[in-house]
């Protein structure tokens, strides 16, 4: 009962436990990389940040899908709020990458590489989503415009992530292969707290965004009724 | 510090200063809709008065007994 009525702060310790442990166990007790280095560490905060990106963008076109679907209208907010997170851990991966790409290869950026572009494209996809989102009038007309938009952003996320295999000649490593993870049983174990934390910290941002835009929402209904 | 480990340690504290920047933003979000919620309070409260003042229970209409 206390777990449920209090979600966001169990999910907030959890993050706050998991992200801690991964980042002092990726700092001070997987082994260097053979070929990157101290460097590759990045690899600890930059890849989980990613698929939490794509995790939050799936599952805003999942409470799309089920607001077209039951016209509900709580799942207009839930979908909004969980890409107003993906955009946030969007801007994590762009920064986090970038910092990667000055070290690894020399530069801040690459038009070359279908991942960065791909990922840059469904970046901007889902900031114009905003646009979209304050340039019609809240209403029903508004939810559904919303909804297919953020349904129609989904399609990206498989192509982005496929993009690195489907490339030919790529600089972008490739880590994840159908042989399984190609790293260290380590550093593998590291990823995966790392990958948790961030989730969850997704999680508890997701959950206390929405808490409060609801109770904003509540907010505003009460006030027009004491109008 | 190498220049690689001042890379690694940036790309951490970008993350941690976006979360912590987050938490600022929503702080003030909070503060924002406390003061909304007093403020609809106080005109509940305001709005309640006038309604209380007519408690006392009108004199029912004398009945005529035919």
């Amino acid at each position: 009962m206390w777990l449920r009525n209090n979600r966001g702060v169990a999910l907030a310790a959890t993050a706050a436990f998991l992200l801690l442990t991964g980042i002092s166990l990726a700092f001070f007790w997987v082994p260097d990389d053979v070929d990157q280095g101290f460097s590759q560490r990045i690899f600890y905060i930059h890849v989980p940040v990613a698929l939490t990106a794509y995790a939050c963008f799936g599952w805003g076109a999942w409470k799309a899908l089920r607001l077209l679907w039951t016209r509900e209208t709580r799942y207009d907010l839930e979908s909004y709020t969980a890409v107003h997170m993906g955009v946030i851990f969007g801007i994590l991966t762009l920064v986090t990458g970038s910092i990667w790409a000055r070290i690894s290869w020399g530069v801040w950026w690459s038009w070359g590489e279908r991942q960065l572009v791909l990922f840059l494209v469904l970046f901007l996809f889902y900031s114009a989503y905003f646009m979209l989102r304050y340039s019609t009038e809240p209403g029903p007309r508004r939810e559904r415009m919303s909804a297919v938009y953020a349904l129609f952003g989904v399609v990206l996320i498989p192509v982005s992530f496929l993009a690195i295999r489907l490339a030919e000649g790529f600089i972008h490593p490739t880590v994840f292969t159908r042989d399984g993870p190609q790293m260290a049983g380590s550093m593998f174990f590291v990823f995966c707290v790392c990958l948790a934390g961030t989730l969850a910290l997704a999680g508890a941002l997701y959950a206390n965004e929405l808490l409060g835009k609801r109770v904003d929402a509540s907010l505003r209904q009460l006030e027009e009724a004491l109008a | 510090m190498t220049t690689a480990e001042k890379y690694v340690t940036a790309a951490y504290l970008v993350v941690l200063a976006v979360v912590l920047l987050y938490v600022v933003v929503y702080a003030f979000k909070l503060a924002r809709l406390e003061r909304e919620v007093s403020r609809l309070a106080r005109l509940a409260a305001e709005r309640r008065v006038p309604d209380e003042a007519p408690k006392v229970k009108p004199a029912e209409p004398a009945r005529t007994v035919n």
